[in-house]
């Protein structure tokens, strides 16, 4: 098993636990902080195949920017409807 | 004979939202907005209409998908724009429905500060729509996929109040983790076949671990996205909260963007790994979305809800595409392209018929509530009377659904219904039936009250807040319901279209 | 339908969900994983056709960092979508209200409490981190850096002007808004310009490359920098309004 596949695997891994919080937890930040960890896990698969060969691919490089600013922008308007949800928050209303 | 390259119109398709989205954003003004609006939406017309005139017509000798090359740098390195005659279906759908939404969003929104941040937002979204169905890119398509998901989320939001926000929230969360399914499918993709062309990927696809889990998590992603139904619990309150045209546009085109991915992978980029186990399943899921869509319609007590209980029925009806594209013992390669070609002729127009009735349900439902300030289905008794177009709009639209004869949704059915019975699988045929019934039930629970006879509808008055609207709004919502009918006396246009480029 | 839960959002109703269903998601997640994981260890990677095709056409991109050519170059129609994907969500979380669209981008005020270390460190840094970005995103076209990079330097030192408290920005504002757009505008602009040159779009005649990556980039800085410090404002500001800030009372709510 080559350090590449390891950090591969790793990846999985990481989707995994993400995945397992985004479905297990009710908290809803802490959930989007799960879906950034599933990312982070997509990234690493990205970048170890990436690494793989005798010389590094470029292109998940640059993948994996476009991955990165795009997860910013879900996870900001997350966090924004979260924000403008708890200024709504009335006891009254049902959940 | 094309005097020019008819594939130099594509990225056009793209950059005129995007121009469209970068004026409304520059100037703010109601005017300025609108007249932004009204020529995005007439030059896309135009450049589409072109790009119709000028497509290969006539049999399958011209079956190769027409393709631009972005930035001059050839597939495996560059990003490529394709079109065949499914996507350009769709983009013409698209471009239709955009048009006729722009017109209605442009009273919808006439006295609502939300228009600000709606036309960007609707342009970007349209942008989106585009850009996705003319990808030839596994990766470019995540993008895609994000933009029209952030924008749609954002045009809930705009709703404003707790439902909207909590609904557009939980749709941006199930957006999300759905999208990071794909993108991993696309890094193990890539990893295994080194690139991301959908043309390169069909060509050099075979059936092995990678391949299934990649074609797995492309599946649950896109199948969260399209909301089938164990996975549909965002849906309902997502296009039941936002405003009208949202809505509209949200059932009748963003949930067909990802089913239009899918498709492209079952029948085209993965196709080797394809299973007839995993059609089927596809197919049983579809077809309890028909009828849990149809029974909650049935249950529910606002009219809105219960248009986009609706749509989690008739996605259901997209799925059965799936078992249709099973391989039989002994059916010959010519056979079974046959048999691909006609299940996709069949749900494409099942797309597009369900498309402009769904638009224009919302369309009326909006209209409803616009003058009611309200959508709760007990009190529409009688209310007929009052907003004749809209109710009008509603029965002609809702006729479709059922599949009453001379709409496009009993074109649709009756497509479908056939291919079900050439390839022996009767018990589809059950399930459309009932499907109908129970859909013919829901929209005459609504039509019954609000028709009613007017010496039992006495006691029924408009309220006090009643508004009259512009008679632009239901008039574009009769538009599209007419449009659902004209279709059906014209099935030929579409099934010939698709046969471009073909499926396969 | 796990996800109908998400709006418990306080922490006191952690853990809503009973253990069984936990196991039974943990189970699959982790079968899944396992699954993954086996799939990937089997394959065997065959040689990556890319790897060479980069190599060989990056004399031409105009940049000599391959992954900026890959980002601005080979793969730009991704950028610009990217870009279009930040304007959405500074759409997003705008404040409404067309009142402030008259007022202007930047209004300086005194603040209500001043803190001095912040400002002195303020004056040193400022013009420090502009000065880093613009040397970010020169550098980008033959080492690591490039606009994403540099706008979000550049924002940071936007953030850091709003927690001095002297000035405040309004991102209704023509200004703001052109800022918000330009980014993308520019891309477009460009990437429609080339086609009376090359007859494609967005591919850059290749004398010109390297200064048309340039200019692409700076809008985008600056387009970056713009939705970010508007970002840090929607998620920040806000919520210090209606509840004042102390740190030990957020947690009973």
């Amino acid at each position: 098993m080559t350090q590449a596949l390891l950090y591969g695997v790793f990846g999985i891994a990481l989707f995994g636990i993400g995945l397992f919080g985004v479905l297990a937890i009710t908290h809803v930040v802490k959930k989007i902080l799960a879906i950034n960890i599933c990312g982070v896990g997509v990234f690493m698969v990205f970048i170890a195949n990436a690494s793989s060969g005798a010389t590094p691919d470029f292109v998940p490089h640059a993948m994996v920017l476009t991955g990165i600013v795009v997860a910013v922008a879900g996870t900001a308007m997350a966090l924004s409807l979260v924000v403008r949800i708890n200024a709504l928050e009335k006891p009254e209303e049902d959940a | 004979m094309p005097v020019f390259d008819v594939a130099s119109l594509l990225p056009l398709l793209i950059a005129i939202p995007l121009i469209g989205a970068i004026f409304s954003v520059l100037l703010s003004t109601k005017h300025a907005q609108v007249l932004v609006g009204l020529l995005s939406a007439s030059s896309l017309v135009c450049v589409m209409a072109i790009i119709l005139a000028n497509l290969p017509s006539g049999g399958t000798e011209f079956a190769t998908p027409i393709r631009y090359a972005l930035a001059g740098w050839k597939a495996p390195l560059g990003i490529a724009l394709s079109l065949d005659g499914f996507s350009a279906l769709l983009l013409s759908l698209t471009v239709f429905l955009v048009t006729v939404l722009t017109i209605y969003s442009a009273y919808y929104f006439a006295a609502s500060p939300a228009r600000v941040r709606f036309w960007p937002l609707w342009w970007l979204l349209v942008a989106g729509i585009n850009a996705l169905f003319l990808s030839a890119d596994i990766f470019n398509v995540y993008v895609t996929l994000e933009i029209i998901g952030l924008a749609a989320v954002a045009l809930v939001a705009l709703s404003g109040n707790k439902a909207g926000l909590t609904a557009a929230l939980r749709y941006l969360l199930v957006g999300l983790l759905g999208s990071l399914c794909y993108l991993l499918a696309v890094a193990l993709l890539y990893h295994v076949y080194g690139t991301l062309d959908f043309a390169q990927l069909a060509a050099t696809a075979e059936s092995n671990p990678l391949s299934w889990a990649a074609l797995a998590l492309i599946t649950v992603g896109l199948v969260l996205k399209t909301a089938l139904v164990p996975l549909h619990f965002w849906l309902p309150h997502a296009h039941g909260s936002a405003p009208a045209p949202v809505s509209a546009i949200l059932s009748a085109l963003v949930v067909k963007a990802s089913f239009y991915l899918l498709v492209r992978f079952w029948m085209e980029i993965l196709a080797p790994a394809v299973t007839n186990e995993a059609l089927m399943l596809l197919g049983i899921l579809g077809g309890i979305a028909i009828l849990w869509g149809c029974v909650q319609a049935l249950r529910t007590k606002r009219l809105k809800l219960m248009v986009a209980y609706s749509t989690v029925a008739q996605i259901g009806y997209l799925f059965l595409l799936f078992p249709l594209l099973m391989s039989t013992e002994g059916a010959s390669g010519s056979q079974l392209a046959a048999q691909h070609q006609s299940a996709l002729a069949a749900v494409s127009y099942f797309i597009v018929a369900h498309a402009c009735a769904k638009a224009a349900m919302f369309i009326a439902a909006g209209n409803i509530i616009h003058s009611l300030g309200h959508d709760d289905i007990a009190r529409l008794q009688g209310m007929a009377k009052y907003m004749p177009l809209s109710l009008f709009t509603f029965a002609i639209a809702g006729g479709s659904l059922i599949g009453l004869p001379p709409s496009a949704g009993f074109i649709a059915k009756w497509l479908l219904l056939n291919v079900a019975i050439d390839t022996n699988q009767w018990w589809w045929v059950v399930i459309i039936l009932m499907g109908g019934l129970l859909a013919a039930l829901a929209i005459f629970r609504v039509l019954d009250l609000a028709f009613i006879k007017p010496e039992q509808a006495s006691d029924y008055i408009a309220p006090d807040n009643w508004q009259k609207v512009p008679v632009a709004m239901p008039a574009s919502g009769l538009a599209l319901a007419l449009c659902t009918m004209a279709l059906g006396f014209n099935a030929d246009l579409i099934i010939d279209l698709i046969a471009i480029g073909g499926g396969e | 339908m796990f996800n109908n839960m998400t709006l418990s959002d306080s922490a006191q109703q952690e853990g809503g969900l009973p253990s069984s269903v936990l196991f039974i998601v943990g189970l699959v997640v982790a079968t899944v994983c396992l699954f993954l994981a086996m799939s990937l260890v089997e394959f065997q990677p065959t040689d990556q056709p890319l790897v060479t095709l980069v190599a060989s056409n990056l004399e031409q991109s105009g940049v000599e960092n391959p992954v900026t050519a890959v980002l601005l170059n080979f793969r730009s129609y991704d950028t610009l979508l990217e870009v279009a994907v930040l304007l959405i969500v500074a759409l997003a979380v705008m404040p409404s209200g067309l009142q402030d669209a008259q007022q202007p981008f930047i209004t300086v005020s005194k603040p209500r409490e001043r803190s001095l270390v912040l400002e002195a460190f303020l004056r040193w840094l400022l013009p420090a981190i502009v000065v880093t970005s613009g040397y970010l995103l020169w550098t980008g076209a033959s080492l690591p850096g490039g606009a994403f990079q540099a706008g979000a330097l550049l924002a940071g030192a936007g953030i850091l002007l709003l927690l001095a408290g002297h000035h405040s920005f309004n991102f209704n504002a023509p200004t703001a808004r052109l800022l918000l757009v330009i980014g993308l505008a520019m891309f477009l602009l460009v990437g429609a310009g080339v086609i009376l040159s090359s007859g494609i779009a967005l591919a850059y005649p290749v004398a010109m490359s390297g200064i048309l990556i340039l200019v692409i980039e700076v809008a985008a800085t600056l387009t970056i920098a713009a939705v970010l410090v508007l970002l840090f404002c929607a998620l920040q500001i806000e919520p210090l309004g209606p509840q004042p800030n102390l740190g030990d009372k957020e947690k009973h709510l």
